[in-house]
């Protein structure tokens, strides 16, 4: 055995009994261990050298992400006109309203990358298609096609309140209950519903729910808390 | 082949800055539920862009048949399992996906880092394609223009011999 089968190994070309055969040789012979250990020790290094090289690359992209976020001169200029107007109008009526607006942004897709492609999930694929294009009045009814299933039932109120159909929304938001799972189901039907609430007016019944999904750690434990203490 | 694989197989730096935006928000959406800080899964999000870029050069995404999306969430997932070190509950939904491990820093033999930077550029560019992007060996000579397969084994030794010489010497 000469030390070309180091480079065999590397390749992922010695079969499983040959392995075994340089795994015993790098065993016994310390200068072929010192050449198999000096190489792994290579590829390791030449790995940490890549990455680290993407990562400040991928670290300068988000850099510039939060700075594009940053806003010009003129859009600080009409932001603090609108948030004084903001202040204006919170003073002078209640904010149920414009806080459920505020808190309200589409539960993204995260059905078809997690959940097993079954058959229930496959049919609901043009309900999705239309949820992620923001067609949300076919999405409600690709997802009223798609079944049963509590994630269906859920996408299909989200979609409603997405087109402002409250009441469609709240209906169906307290026609099912879910349970946490892989995904958190539940958790996300008690935030709608408490979105929905607060739309419709009902401020006492949404805050017990805020309430109920502050005390427990999920996605929208802080988001939950925050508006709490905005609603007076 | 995907263009975006395409894209990622050549390191084009663009569309790997377009990738990066296109799925940042939604995957950390996805992983929030696993009560990580923001920054972490941040950090979590850069090293599974690495590992997408990692996968699409060896080659395991040419017959993708999953989205681009999925792949890269399932590799969000079983990073942040990593974290928290639940191993066991990997479940990568059947897609085959690789993260080399390189162990802790520590571990590194000393100035093995300063010799690869100060190792000629034909001879890194042969390293990179052998130990990290994962190449054959016949692959790598018809890459880098050998004639023969011996020349570039020993070529290869050559490399690897000037290496520890930088590193004895200093």
């Amino acid at each position: 055995m000469d030390k070309s089968w180091i480079d065999r190994y590397f390749e992922g070309d010695l079969s499983p009994e040959e392995e075994q055969a340089l795994l015993k040789k790098v065993e016994q012979d310390p200068e072929f261990r010192e050449e198999w250990e000096f190489q792994h020790s290579v590829k390791r290094a030449v790995h940490r050298k890549e990455r680290e090289e993407l990562k400040s690359f991928l670290r300068e992209v988000e850099d510039r992400r939060s700075r594009g976020k940053k806003m010009p001169l003129w859009a600080g200029a009409a932001a603090s006109l609108l948030l004084l107007t903001g202040i204006w109008f919170y003073f002078l009526r209640d904010n149920s309203s414009s806080l459920a607006q505020a808190y309200f942004h589409p539960l993204p897709n995260m059905v078809s990358p997690v959940v097993r492609s079954t058959d229930a999930v496959r049919e609901s694929g043009a309900a999705f298609r239309a949820y992620e294009d923001g067609r949300y009045a076919e999405a409600a009814r690709e997802f009223k096609k798609a079944g049963e299933e509590p994630y269906a039932a859920l996408y299909e109120a989200v979609s409603y309140l997405a087109i402002d159909s409250t009441e469609t929304a709240l209906r169906t938001l307290s026609s099912f209950s879910a349970t946490d799972g892989d995904l958190p189901l539940e958790t996300y039907r008690k935030w709608y519903l408490g979105i929905a609430l607060l739309r419709s007016g009902e401020k006492a019944k949404a805050k017990a729910l805020f309430r109920e999904l502050e005390a427990y750690p999920n996605p929208v434990q802080e988001k939950a808390g925050e508006i709490l203490e905005k609603l007076r | 082949m995907d263009k975006q694989v395409a894209a990622l197989k050549n390191g084009d730096r663009r569309e790997i800055e377009k990738l990066y935006n296109q799925y940042r928000s939604g995957f950390i959406l996805f992983l929030s539920r696993y009560g990580l800080p923001q920054e972490e899964l941040t950090d979590i999000y850069q090293d599974s862009v690495v590992a997408l870029i990692e996968n699409a050069r060896k080659g395991l995404m040419d017959n993708l048949e999953v989205e681009l999306k999925t792949y890269l969430f399932a590799i969000g997932k079983f990073m942040v399992f990593k974290r928290l070190k639940k191993e066991r509950e990997i479940n990568t939904e059947d897609l085959i996906l690789e993260w080399y491990d390189t162990g802790s820093e520590e571990t590194e033999s000393p100035g093995l880092r300063a010799a690869l930077n100060r190792l000629g550029g034909r001879c890194y560019e042969l390293l990179n394609l052998f130990y990290y992007q994962g190449k054959k060996l016949d692959e790598i000579r018809v890459l880098m223009g050998y004639e023969k397969k011996e020349v570039l084994k020993s070529q290869k030794s050559r490399c690897l011999k000037q290496l520890k010489e930088i590193i004895e010497n200093g």
